[in-house]
């Protein structure tokens, strides 16, 4: 089982911000691991941490028990290649076509354009949109956009997986529908950690942290251990 | 505590990667980039190929002075003017020792009658000058000196010359030679100069033009850094944007200058052939364009690295909302 392991994390931005001091959690790939809190309460900031794309002020972020904060420069680039990550406004080059939009992970790797082709093409299936690889964004509808940018945060078949606010202002349906994508990756050993401004989302199947005034707390554990922690 | 050193254990995805290919994508990127953007890339390349063609120019101008003076210079000597009774014999051995000495690479000899009919033949006044009762004129010898002979080891062997009874006066015919050098040198000077200031404008153009590539994509390069790109991958189509901008410019400099030397070649020619020498198309010349085209590259390059590293440092492209 991977696991993703929060240490006493705490950070500070140069202006003085500090959204959380002292987070303890552990994410692991056997549900949708929700972060739920408010909005500005550190959401991005602790899935930044954990994709490797922001260091912590404080404490240590274990990954396989591996300190991710030891992991030198090098080391760094090649963690992030391990990462998918999922945003709020999708992300997505307006003028880069959706095959475009989702090889750019695998050409940031220098990967054989045939071996990219085929990666691209299996995860615009995995999300439903094989025909519109050849669309740009500006055509797609707020859930298509999401739906590529998903495709684009698998195709280089991350071990881990964060998504910032990926159902955004969608409705209940289209939430649950693009949720039900990432419920397919938590089912094959990769680690996703879902933030959201929204618990009505999250069912108490799921692993849900709440953070909130600069701490963690978890709500839920998956369906073997339902019972309300706290 | 584990005792691996990396979260995951390798699943072979790193032995499909290739460095050669990245680079391949990004120099396929900036291609894609300057063709996007035919007016800005023919803008840029245009004031680059501008600000190279004009030193490059002007050190064509001063290369070819240079040229001009050293061939001239080949006919530079001195005239030995002898005294007036002296026999045409005397006259005639005094130049065949002139023409033993080493740096003397050719000797004339004027005699006094040769000297005589010359004038009257030029002036006009041939029928006064029969009047004379004697030649008023001395015989001379005029001395030509070998190519490598300097200023100095002329005004030596004039100097060494006079000493001798035979001869009257030396004249030495060098201040045109001293000024054409002074003119070479200023002209030196300022293509160095000129060469530097427009160097330093193709630099800033540079600049600009990748800052402007750089803003034009900064939503693409806000999810690059995301998807986990390091800064030198995000960097590098934009430094090879620079090459591009500074080879384009390079190109146009050396077509500017070859029209204008095409323009002015057959006057030029002509002003040069007046003076004895020859003008030199440097511009076609393979080693030459070659190099008008490296320097633009390079500065190019200069203005891309320094404005992509400043840009990386000045842009966070992994913002955090909180």
């Amino acid at each position: 089982m991977s696991t993703i392991e929060l240490n006493s994390v705490g950070k500070e931005f140069p202006n003085g911000f500090e959204p959380f001091r002292n987070l303890n959690a552990t994410f692991d790939d056997q549900a949708i691991n929700f972060v739920v809190g408010r909005s500005g309460v550190g959401k991005t900031t602790l899935l930044q941490i954990v994709a490797g794309l922001l260091s912590p002020s404080r404490g240590e972020v274990l990954v396989n028990d591996v300190n991710i904060a030891d992991l030198d420069r090098q080391e760094m680039l090649r963690y992030r290649k391990y990462v998918g990550v999922v945003t709020q406004n999708s992300s997505l080059v307006l003028d880069r076509s959706v095959y475009e939009n989702v090889a750019m992970p695998l050409w940031i790797t220098g990967m054989r354009g045939s071996d990219i082709r085929h990666r691209v093409e299996t995860s615009l299936r995995v999300v439903g949109m094989s025909d519109a690889q050849n669309h740009m964004p500006t055509r797609l509808s707020s859930g298509e956009r999401q739906r590529v940018s998903i495709a684009r945060a698998i195709v280089h078949r991350p071990k881990l997986l964060v998504a910032d606010e990926p159902t955004g202002n969608f409705d209940r349906e289209l939430a649950l529908e693009v949720l039900g994508l990432f419920d397919l990756f938590a089912e094959r050993d990769t680690i996703v950690v879902v933030a959201t401004h929204d618990p009505n989302l999250v069912s108490d199947t799921e692993r849900v942290f709440e953070l909130e005034d600069g701490t963690i707390e978890l709500l839920y554990r998956n369906s073997s251990e339902s019972d309300l922690v706290s | 505590m584990s005792t691996q050193s990396f979260p995951w254990p390798d699943d072979g995805r790193e032995a499909r990667e290739s460095v050669g290919r990245v680079r391949l994508r990004s120099a396929k990127e900036s291609f894609v980039h300057v063709s996007r953007h035919p007016f800005v890339t023919i803008f840029v390349w245009l004031l680059m190929g501008i600000a190279l063609s004009l030193p490059t120019g002007f050190w064509l101008v001063q290369h070819n002075i240079h040229i001009v003076a050293q061939e001239l210079s080949n006919d530079t000597g001195l005239i030995v003017y002898f005294y007036l009774d002296l026999p045409q014999e005397d006259v005639y051995a005094a130049a065949d020792d002139l023409q033993r000495i080493p740096m003397v690479e050719g000797v004339e000899v004027v005699t006094a009658m040769q000297a005589l009919e010359y004038i009257q033949v030029s002036s006009g006044f041939a029928e006064e000058l029969k009047a004379l009762d004697s030649n008023p004129l001395q015989a001379s010898v005029t001395v030509t000196v070998a190519p490598d002979t300097t200023r100095e080891q002329v005004l030596d062997l004039a100097e060494q010359l006079e000493k001798r009874l035979v001869i009257e006066s030396v004249e030495v015919d060098t201040d045109w030679m001293i000024q054409l050098r002074q003119i070479q040198q200023i002209a030196s000077r300022l293509t160095w100069i000129l060469g530097a200031l427009f160097g330093v404008g193709v630099v800033f153009v540079s600049v600009a033009a990748v800052r402007y590539a750089m803003d034009s994509r900064f939503d693409e390069l806000r999810v690059i850094a995301l998807l986990g790109a390091s800064n030198r991958s995000m960097r590098r189509p934009f430094v090879y944007c620079g090459f591009l901008y500074g080879f384009g410019g390079g190109v146009v400099a050396m077509c500017i200058v070859v029209l204008a030397l095409f323009a002015i070649e057959q006057p030029l020619q002509r002003l040069a052939s007046s003076y004895g020498g020859s003008i030199e198309s440097v511009a076609m010349n393979y080693l030459f364009s070659g190099a008008l085209v490296l320097i633009g590259s390079t500065l190019g390059l200069i203005g891309a690295l320094h404005v992509t590293l400043a840009q990386m440092r000045k842009n966070r492209y992994l913002s955090s909302t909180g």
